[in-house]
This record gives structure tokens, sequence and C-alpha cells, in this order.
């Protein structure tokens, strides 16, 4: 059985995801390209003599190195030397999808060009001669409209036989006076350059290609190569005065021609009124524009957690009754205590803990999908990119945000809709201080205890702080880390489209699939750990176990603050693991049962936290204000780490607690004075 | 003149493209080449980005993108 390696290349919104999941099925496997954060797809096509790898590159315009994804893409197919590309290009949009064609030959990589979306040419009345496309590109041409299936099974078969297909001679006609220059550079780097085709290497050369001056630099002869490609460049200067533009010309130049040449268009496109534009008349119309943005937001995050909270409900009912049907019985067979309790309170429910992340997580992925799929990113982006501008942040990072006052973990896995590194880590350095659902508890809590005049007006302004200081945060760090680095917005505005749900469900498959992996080990070493210094040593008081002694060490700290006591510093120790268990926390110091701290919708608690006087008004303002600001869960530091690696999740920890403390104790030395 | 002083509705044909190589680059890849006719097809409800149609597709492109593309304006 022969083994070969195919890429899949093309431009975004041209269904690509739709053809990779056609060839590969459920034989996929994500995992990140070397060194960056950018997820690499891989996949099996299995026929019965051989056993093709897909690789999925990122959705790119171009092959010159200037955005991460387009680097990555031509670092495979050099360095990997895949077999060969199946490019997949939009068939209604020829003009601008076959210039990637052009670079692609001139790499001198075998090719199949797909040509998708079929069905809206045939709409539109437009003809595409195939056969003569393929003759004069001298590579097969496949037509097809992979979201109906057509054309899938064309594909298979040539790439079974990909191995025996010649590699295209085809060339770009530059000028019989640059072409020379080229053929004798390229000459010259016969032998120099291994893994390059030669003509390949000349030509980047002549553009002042960024990566290929690197190869030179370090090369032992490198002066006499830069001497030899200065030749050249004066010799096509006669001609030509922009060299570095003059190669991207030509090839849309003769792409134009080509166009001209195979397709025949019986309608006016100029004259087309499209669907696409009657919806933008309202989506991103100068007075709607925000609002509707501002509606589908709220839409979005309504649909994920009004619909999400019952299901997360109901998984944490399933796992609670689990963990104790699975106590009882390793009870009755006679385990000592302590294990039953690690197996029961610690692993079980620390499992639970990540799996009722679940539901929200597969909501949030099917609105981003839809989202995503139809379009309308591109449109929200659009109409808000200058207030996000101005924030300090990207357009694109409204989504995350708004996402991350439901819930921070699937914030942090939404940045995964913007492109730039920059733009992703920003957003998620500051994704925290959206207020989340799992401190509205605490906030309930403390209104109870100690607000209750102005109980809406306090949560009200949890969320402004959380706004405020996120903004804040992200100019300072724009300012820090990534001053000289402003990403543009050069972005395309495709079509809208009715989203596939068969690619939804495997968006949201691999969504909760890697976060149980990745994630959920994280969370469940954390809450095993806070488990152990809960439990021991055994059979003392809450006020002996090694998390009330760790609390009493960092009580101190809190002082400033005002609530420098060992309950409210383990409430919020606790409450690193997960901020929904420092209402419980609380409710454990105070003695009190399960019953107690939920039935009475906190008025018991709120009572015994009131008398208890570890807190005062300002401390107590104080102390929510901390917990809005400091170290997300552990679950957010899990994704965190999993997007940005753990030198960000940890910095992440450190900064939102000190950011955390200096407010708290601004609060309460301010706060002290006034009143 | 350049590709922001054209207004709504208003079409150029692009003579060429300022700015540093790498933004030159990458306009020129999605499409933004010389004797291209660019439409500007409207403007985000503040004002900025830009949305053009070029080469029959839509792009936008922010004011600070967009100043760099030297055009000249088409009567229709």
């Amino acid at each position: 059985m022969k083994k070969l390696k195919i890429a899949l290349a093309g431009n975004p919104n041209v269904g690509k995801t739709c053809v990779f999941n056609s060839l590969t099925g459920s034989n996929q496997h994500v995992g990140n390209w070397p060194g960056v954060t950018v997820e690499k797809k891989e996949g099996k096509l299995i026929t019965q003599n051989s056993e093709t790898t897909i690789v999925d590159l990122p959705g790119i315009y171009s092959f010159s190195p200037n955005t991460i994804d387009e680097k990555i893409s031509r670092d495979f197919l050099i360095n990997e030397n895949p077999d060969g590309v199946v490019l997949i290009v939009d068939a209604s949009n020829l003009e601008r999808n076959l210039y990637i064609l052009m670079q692609l030959l001139e790499l001198k990589k075998k090719t199949i060009l797909v040509l998708n979306m079929m069905d809206i040419v045939r709409k539109e009345k437009i003809t595409i001669d195939t056969v003569k496309l393929s003759e004069i590109l001298k590579i097969p041409v496949v037509e097809a409209c992979a979201s109906k299936g057509e054309g899938v099974d064309k594909i298979k078969d040539l790439i079974e036989v990909i191995d025996s297909q010649e590699v295209s001679d085809f060339k770009i006609n530059y000028g019989e006076r640059v072409d020379g220059a080229i053929e004798k550079l390229a000459e010259f780097f016969q032998n120099k350059v291994e893994k390059y085709d030669s003509r390949w290497f000349a030509i980047k050369a002549l553009e002042h290609d960024p990566e290929v001056n690197a190869i030179i630099s370090v090369n032992s002869e490198s002066k006499e190569i830069i001497a030899e490609v200065d030749k050249a460049k004066k010799e096509i200067a006669k001609y030509h005065d922009e060299i570095d533009t003059f190669f991207i010309e030509k090839k849309f130049g003769y792409v134009s021609g080509l166009v001209k040449e195979c397709t025949h268009n019986t309608k006016d496109l100029q004259l087309r009124i499209d669907i696409t534009e009657k919806i933008d008349a309202f989506l991103t119309n100068r007075l709607l524009g925000i609002p509707i943005f501002l509606f589908l937001m709220y839409a979005t995050f309504q649909f994920v957690f009004v619909m999400g909270d019952p299901l997360i409900g109901i998984i944490e009912n399933i796992v609670s009754i689990f963990a104790s049907f699975t106590g009882n019985i390793l009870e009755s067979i006679g385990l000592p205590d302590i294990l039953v309790s690690l197996i029961a309170d610690g692993i079980i429910e620390g499992v639970g803990s990540v799996l009722s992340f679940i539901p929200i997580i597969a909501l949030l992925y099917l609105a981003i999908g839809i989202l995503e799929d139809s379009g309308y990113m591109a449109r929200a982006a659009f109409v808000m990119d200058k207030i996000m501008h101005v924030l300090g942040l990207h357009g694109k990072s409204f989504i995350p945000m708004v996402v991350g006052f439901g819930c921070t973990v699937p914030g942090v896995m939404a940045t995964r809709t913007l492109e730039s590194k920059k733009d992703r880590l920003l957003t998620m350095l500051v994704l925290p201080f959206m207020s989340c659902g799992a401190r509205l508890p605490i906030y309930a809590l403390f209104t109870a205890a100690f607000f209750t005049e102005n109980s809406g007006n306090i949560v009200f302004a949890m969320y402004v702080i959380g706004i405020v200081v996120a903004v804040i945060m992200a100019r300072i760090f724009k300012s820090l880390f990534f001053r000289s680095e402003v990403s543009p917005l050069i972005m395309e505005l495709p079509p809208y489209r009715i989203p596939l749900f068969k690619n939804l469900m495997w968006k949201i498959y691999y969504r909760c699939s890697l976060f149980v992996r990745k994630a959920g080990t994280v969370i469940l070493a954390g809450v095993v750990v806070i488990w152990f210094l809960g439990t021991f040593p055994q059979g003392v008081d809450v006020e002996q176990t090694y998390l009330a002694q760790a609390g009493k060490v960092i009580a101190p700290i809190f002082k400033p603050a005002g609530f420098g006591n060992w309950q409210a510093s383990v409430a919020l120790a606790s409450g690193v693991v997960a901020k929904e268990i420092v209402v419980g926390t609380f409710g454990t110091i105070f003695g009190m049962s399960e019953e107690e701290i939920e039935d009475e919708e906190s008025m018991v608690l709120s009572q015994k936290l009131k008398e208890s006087g570890i807190f005062n008004k300002i401390s107590a303002f104080g102390f929510i204000v901390f917990s809005l600001l400091y170290v997300p869960c552990f679950a957010a530091v899990g994704a965190i780490k999993k997007e940005a690696g753990w030198a960000w999740a940890l910095f992440t920890s450190f900064y939102t607690t000190a950011v955390a403390w200096v407010a708290a104790v601004l609060i309460y030395q301010i706060g002290s004075v006034i009143i | 003149m350049n590709l922001t002083e054209l207004k709504q509705g208003e079409r150029g044909k692009i003579l060429k493209i300022t700015g540093d190589k790498m933004l030159k680059q990458r306009l020129m890849t999605m499409g933004f080449t010389q004797n291209e006719t660019v439409k500007v097809d409207k403007f985000a409800p503040l004002g900025d980005p830009v949305e053009y149609v070029i080469k029959n597709y839509h792009i936008s492109l922010r004011k600070s993108e967009a100043k760099f593309i030297e055009v000249e304006k088409v009567e229709l």
C-alpha cells in the first residue's frame, strides 16, 4: 500500500473545510503547527491501494510570507515537500482565486485544481471551459460543489494517482528580457539551493523575499550571490521600475487574461444585485449596523447561557448522583474513607466540574460557527473595528469579550477567530475582567449581607468596573508589549451563505474534545490539590486544615484591603479553582450544611457573614471587586495555557491578582478616609 | 488622489501603491493591482473602515491602509 502526503490549500471562504471533511470523514486529527498557535488539521484518506495523509493548510490569499498563515503554508510546501497540492478555488471568483495558483505552479508543486461552488457559477449563467483551463495550465481541473458532494470522488481518484502525475511545466511569460535575466540567475542558483526550485528561488531573490534573502545571507558564497542578484536586478530595472511588485502585477495580469479566455459570462456582474448586498443594506447600515450587532451579541449570549444553564444543572446532578453512588459502593466494599473521599469528592467531582462546561462550550461554538460560516463575523469586525481600535483591541475582539460575560473559558477559546497572535494575546489578557456568570453568586451573597438597599447598582458596578479595568489594561499592554504592531484590517467580506450543518457539528465536536483533553487535565489536578488541602490533616476542625493554615499565612496580605482574616483568604483561595466554590466555602467555614447554604437563597449565610464581623461595608465592597478581578478559575487558566502557553497563563494569573489587590486596597484605604 | 478621497459609490482606477513593502504586497495580493477599478461601496457606521469592491468581491480596509492606494477617479 503506497503512502502519500497531500496539502489542501486555498483562499478563505471557498469551502475548503467542506472538501477536507468530505475527503477524510471521521479520520481527523487537530494539532498545532510547530512553534505557533495556528491550528493544524490532518486527516487520512484510505482507498484500496493507498493511504493518503491530507494536511489542511490555513486559508490564505498568497504564499508570500507576509502573515503567519502564509508563512506556515509556504514552509510546509517547501520543507515537508508533500506529494502534491489540492488547490480549492471559488469558481465564481476566479480572478482573485487563481493568483495563488500561479504561485503554486511557480513553486513546481504537483497541483490538482478544484473549482468549487460550481452551483453558484451555473446559477449565474457563467460557463467555464475546464478542458481549456486544464490544457493551458497542464494540470487536472475538477468541477465541484463540495457541499452537495459533487466532484469529491473525482478528487479522490486524482489524489490516488498524484505520484504519477507530471509536474506542470507551465510558466508565466514575464517578457523576453526579464525571463532571460531570471533564467540566467536560475542557472547560477542550480546546485546552490537544494530544497528549492532554482527558478522560483531566483524570482523570489529578485522580489526581495525576506526569507529567501535570509537564506542567501547565511550562504557561504553570499557575497557572490548578492552581486549576481543585483546584476540581474539592474538589468530588469532598465525596463521596469518597481521590481518587487512587478511579479505580482504580472501574475494578476496573466490570471485576468486566462479568466477571459476560459470563461463566458452572459450577465453583467456590475448590475447584479445579489442577496448579500440586500442583507448588508441592513447589517452594515450606518445607523442600524451597531444596534443590530449589539442585538446579535445579546442574542448569542442569551442563546448560549439560557440554553446552557439547565444542561449544566443536569450534568452537575448526574455527576453528584454518580459520585455519591460510587462513594457508597466503595464504602460498602470496605475501602478506607480517605480513598473514598478522594475518588468521590476529589476526582469524580473534579471531572464533573470539567464536564459541566461542555454544554456552554458546545452551544457557544454552535453560535460562533453560525456567525462565522454565514459570513456575519467579518461584518461584526467591520462595524466594530473603529470602537475596538480606540480601545486598543481589534474589531473581532468583541466576540470573545461578550462571551466572557458568561464564562471566561469559551471566551478564551473564541479568541481563535482573531488572526494575529498579538490581538489574540491582548484579548486573552484582559478577558478575565469580564465579569463571568460564576462570580454572580459572590455578588449576591455580599449584596444581601451588606448592600440590601442598592444591590442592583452594586452588581451593575461590577460589570462596569470589569470593563473599565479591561480597557485600561489593554491600553497599557498595547504600549508595553505590542507597541509597534498595528495589525491591518485587510479583510474580505464574503458573500452570505447558509452554514452547513455537518461542518457545524464537526466544529463543536472538535472544540469539546480538545477542551476535555487539554483544559480538563489542569482543572482536575487543581481540584485534587484543593481537596487534599481541605481534607488533611484528617478529622480536624475546618480551622485546622492545611487550607485554613494556608489561609492564615496569606491573610496578612489582605490586611491593607481590610479583610486580612483567614476566612476571606480561604474563600478566595478556593475561588482559584472555581468562583462557584467561594460561597460554599464561606458556608463550610460558618459550619453550615449544604442544604442551609443553598435552600434559603443565601439568607442564612448572608446573615452569618454580616454577624461574623469579618467585613465592614467598605472591605466587603473591596472583597467583591477583588473577586471580580483576581486570577480567573483553573478552567480559564487551563484554557489560556492551551491557547498561549504556560508563560502567558501564569502571567495572567499573577497580574490579574496584582490588579485585584491594588484595587481592593485603594477601595479600603480611600473608602475609610471618606466614610 | 488616494483611495480615501473617493466618496461612497465612486470608482477609481489604481495608479500605484505606496507605503511599506509588506502592506503593499498584502494589498496587491488581495487584488489591488495597477489599472484595476475599485468601487467605494460603503463606510462603516463610524466612518472607518471602508468597504470596497474590487475584482468582483468585497473587502474592507481601514483608512490608514487605503490612503496608500493612489487612484484616479473614473467617471461613470
